[in-house]
């Protein structure tokens, strides 16, 4: 009847030959070449498979509608269409960080903000009161007093002061001032 | 109507027209005009694949919009022209995937009714008028219904894909993302399933008759 061991191929060689005759052995696809009957078999199963599919495409509406497509153009492969994210990103980050520089470098810095920026500030610049205590130092006089002292004017040496305040020392002794050294003695 | 790409690669053994890597090569240049050459090719047979699976005409109409703006929009994917065919399918098989998925999440917050197919297979029954047809019609539907929820998910996508669709073995393959040797075993228990749904078969037969 048939070269393969006698008997027509059973229903899942059929099957197997539905999905792919190759995938058969040669002596079962030789069978199936060769009778009628397993022919036939598999036809039917065919069949039903193929007015299954027509009968779907029968059965379903045609679209009613057009498909529309949006505006833009395709995209195309471009070397700058990839990494534009990429670009963005750097671009910010430089920015960020120029200014970050920019600031460090002081020329928008104008006055402390906190505790901590005071003392940094101090560290820098010169304390206003330790200025005005070591102006004091070389001279306590206010400056309304200071032509009254006459400190500072250099015509006044000392040969005119000891002219006007003379020496202790250089003074004749008169009777009043030795009665007076007399009652300290 | 132009002719569409089912038809035409039954002329072709591999399932893809002949002049369709070329009109994707266009489109990916940059040319509209290739691209909605594309459409017409396939937009038929992409809208019967979405209604097998959604039963909805309106559904159909929306998803096969939105599956076509995404192959235009990611077309610069692509890389071997000649694949078109089973990247759109795959494109389409995840939108509907992802429909169904959102619909089941729906109906369980009752958001959603599933009788929408029948009141709408009723009205069309009401307004058609073939009432015999469209009878005919629901029967067969359900009969697939039946069927296809017999069948595991694989061994129902790649029953319909390959009897409903009428892509090739190799075709299944790229869509699934699965070796032919997989989807072979898939397919073969699907039609295990089928040969034993008598009634469905008998549906076929009459049908025939």
């Amino acid at each position: 009847m048939n070269s393969h061991n006698g008997i027509h191929l059973d229903e899942d060689q059929i099957l197997h030959a539905v999905v792919d005759e190759a995938d058969l052995l040669p002596t079962l696809r030789e069978h199936l070449s060769a009778c009628p009957q397993c022919r036939a078999n598999k036809e039917i199963i065919k069949q039903d498979l193929e007015r299954l599919g027509n009968l779907a495409k029968r059965f379903t509406p045609l679209p009613k509608k057009q498909v529309s497509l949006p505006v833009e153009k395709v995209r195309t492969f471009s070397p700058w269409s990839w990494n534009w994210q990429a670009s963005l990103g750097a671009a910010v980050t430089a920015a960020v960080l120029v200014i970050f520089v920019v600031w460090l470098a002081g020329p928008f810095r104008t006055t402390p903000g906190d505790n901590a920026d005071i003392i940094a500030w101090e560290f820098f610049e010169p304390d206003p009161i330790l200025t005005e205590i070591r102006i004091l130092a070389e001279n306590a006089l206010p400056s309304v007093y200071q032509d009254i002292s006459g400190e500072y004017d250099s015509s006044l040496d000392k040969e005119f002061i000891r002219f006007i305040v003379p020496s202790v020392d250089n003074e004749p002794l008169t009777y009043e001032e030795g009665e007076k050294w007399a009652r300290i003695c | 109507m132009p002719q569409t790409a089912q038809q035409k690669s039954q002329d072709t053994p591999t399932g893809s027209t002949p002049h369709v890597p070329a009109l994707v090569e266009k489109a990916r240049a940059g040319s509209r005009i290739a691209f909605e050459q594309l459409v017409d090719l396939f937009q038929e047979d992409i809208f019967r694949t979405v209604y097998y699976r959604t039963r909805s005409h309106m559904d159909a109409e929306d998803l096969t919009q939105e599956i076509f703006i995404k192959a235009f929009k990611n077309l610069s994917g692509l890389k071997a022209f000649d694949r078109f065919r089973s990247w759109l399918y795959s494109i389409a098989i995840n939108r509907v995937r992802d429909f169904n998925r959102k619909k089941r999440f729906r109906a369980l917050f009752g958001t959603f009714s599933d009788s929408d197919e029948v009141i709408q297979s009723d009205t069309e029954i009401n307004d058609h008028p073939e009432a015999l047809t469209g009878l005919m019609r629901q029967d067969f539907w359900k009969q697939v219904r039946l069927l296809l929820d017999k069948l595991s998910r694989l061994e129902r996508e790649v029953f319909l894909l390959r009897f409903m669709d009428h892509l090739s073995i190799r075709e299944i393959s790229q869509v699934m993302a699965k070796s032919e040797s997989t989807i072979k075993t898939h397919l073969y228990r699907a039609l295990k399933k089928f040969k034993k749904d008598a009634s469905l078969i008998q549906f076929l037969q009459e049908e025939s008759a």
